[in-house]
């Protein structure tokens, strides 16, 4: 492992266990990571988009004169009215290039991906693999043919909800349920998977930093406490 | 104070303490736990394995270093799987900060990136390519004007590999390692539903219920998370792949039997206290 190398880990071992002192309570060590990794990253999105920037378009029009490179980048320049109180009407020409642009974009694909091959799905859903007679795939086109139904009519609210009306309503209204249960344990899954990715960087990554960071940041956070404690009592 | 009550109100930190815990152990000491292969997991890899040696496919990065633990695993295990089918593989990335984890990804792959003998003519990293869902479409219609250069600036017309390369029409397969937008939907709408590029995902778990709904027509496979990527490491030991993510999968498996244990534990103690007091 070389020098460079070492640095890097232990700096990266350092400010995992200073944003994981959150655990304990709020504190400065914690407070000093978050505004490192918020400026560290404005920063890397800056030079990155800069970089785009002069590859893309100052390059071409400054070597082989591709003119046309202006006028977006004037529209782009725009954007920095954002800070002129005065003119600020102004930044909103390039925000309304940007909206408009993606919202057009969007739409064409979402109408085909979100909803027409969607209902397609639905309708041909189940095991792909499965025979049409085999005993899960009807199963499951007949969970998934409930289910849909029932939360669309959930979602119907120009008729007053009574009668079959109501109780397709309230499947719907479980099926959501199950849904959100469904995204949850995912939620508890991915965030379990975030700590486990600290932990294995800590204990393995590459010769077992935290053996030797764990129990230096236990002593910080125990002379912490102390002194804070010691503090607390004079003021008693 | 009953001991249901004394539950209800225990200290967050001892919970924190017990989880990291939980954690710790089969990471230090492994227990081995089966890891059985999804549905969804099996498609992604079929499809990879459908690939035949010069067919070009886009590995395009798109998740922040937050969920490095979840997508990086399955970042390096698809490498993997590209080169041993001997794809031709063109990095980039939608979210800026995760072009450097491909580069990194890549290098643990191949042994370097643009030292490397092989890259140009095998592989080669684009670099970001920004506005999101606008960029996805502005790749896929003229892939040489979106990413003139490479990431270490070399002109795209420079690089052998990319020379015939124009529009999305010229890619195989679309791979996307997603963790939100722009991410799979967007992909969805500017290449697979507008060239037909068969496109399959390793997204992160709390993305994956968004996803599902996606496979199998749209999405040809799925990687759900550690889980997934636990799962696709196991299929591709078939190729002498060495994966590290049976540890980690112990450790999931106790923290939810963990959370399972404090879920059924509070629900006790609070219906203890609400239907005892009426005795």
């Amino acid at each position: 492992m070389t020098i460079p190398e070492m640095l890097g880990t232990l700096m990266a071992a350092t400010f995992t266990l200073m944003v994981y002192s959150f655990f304990y309570k709020e504190n400065k060590a914690y407070r000093l990571a978050e505004h490192i990794f918020i400026g560290l990253a404005v920063a890397h999105g800056a030079v990155t988009s800069s970089k785009y920037i002069w590859d893309t378009a100052l390059t071409p029009l400054l070597t082989k004169g591709e003119t046309y490179w202006i006028l977006p980048m004037l529209v782009g320049l725009l954007f920095l009215f954002f800070f002129v109180k005065k003119y600020f009407w102004i930044y909103r020409i390039p925000i309304s290039t940007v909206v408009g642009t993606g919202i057009g974009l969007g739409m064409a694909g979402l109408m085909r991906t979100q909803f027409v091959d969607q209902i397609k799905a639905t309708i041909g859903l189940a095991n792909p693999k499965a025979a049409w007679y085999s005993a899960d795939y009807l199963i499951n086109m007949v969970i998934v043919a409930i289910m849909v139904i029932g939360t669309l009519a959930f979602f119907i609210f120009t008729i007053e909800q009574k009668g079959a009306l109501k109780y397709a309503a309230h499947v719907g209204r479980w099926t959501m349920m199950i849904a959100f249960g469904a995204a949850f344990g995912f939620t508890v899954m991915a965030r379990m998977s975030l700590l486990i990715g600290r932990m294995q960087f800590l204990l393995d990554y590459p010769t077992g930093v935290a053996w030797y960071t764990v129990p230096i940041a236990i002593l910080i956070l125990a002379a912490v406490v102390l002194m804070q404690r010691s503090k607390g009592a004079k003021k008693a | 104070m009953s001991l249901f009550e004394r539950l209800e109100k225990v200290d967050v930190r001892a919970i924190y303490l017990l989880l990291f815990l939980v954690i710790s152990l089969p990471l230090i000491k492994p227990i081995g736990m089966p890891i059985t292969t999804s549905q969804m997991t099996i498609a992604y890899y079929d499809v990879v394995e459908k690939l035949k040696a010069g067919d070009y496919v886009v590995v395009s990065s798109d998740f922040s270093p937050a969920s490095m633990a979840e997508q990086y695993p399955a970042t390096k295990g698809t490498l993997a799987h590209l080169v041993a089918k001997g794809a031709k593989i063109v990095g980039l990335g939608f979210w800026a900060d995760s072009v450097p984890l491909l580069e990194n990804a890549m290098k643990a792959t191949f042994g370097s990136t643009k030292d490397n003998p092989k890259y140009g003519t095998d592989f080669v990293l684009l670099g970001w390519v920004p506005n999101g869902e606008v960029g996805m479409a502005a790749l896929g219609k003229d892939v040489q004007t979106t990413c003139p250069k490479d990431y270490y600036g070399t002109a795209i017309g420079a690089i052998p590999m990319m020379k015939d390369i124009k529009s999305a029409r010229d890619f195989k397969l679309l791979i996307t390692i997603a963790s939100g937008t722009p991410g799979v939907p967007e992909w969805l709408r500017q290449w697979q539903a507008a060239y037909g590029t068969t496109t399959i995902t390793a997204v992160t778990a709390v993305s994956a219920p968004a996803t599902r709904i996606y496979f199998p027509a749209q999405v040809g496979g799925v990687i759900e998370g550690l889980a997934g990527a636990a799962e696709y490491e196991v299929l591709l030991t078939r190729y002498g792949y060495k994966g590290t993510l049976v540890p980690p999968m112990d450790a999931q498996s106790l923290s939810h039997l963990l959370v399972i244990a404090f879920i059924v534990l509070g629900n006790i103690a609070f219906a203890v206290r609400k239907y005892g007091k009426g005795k």
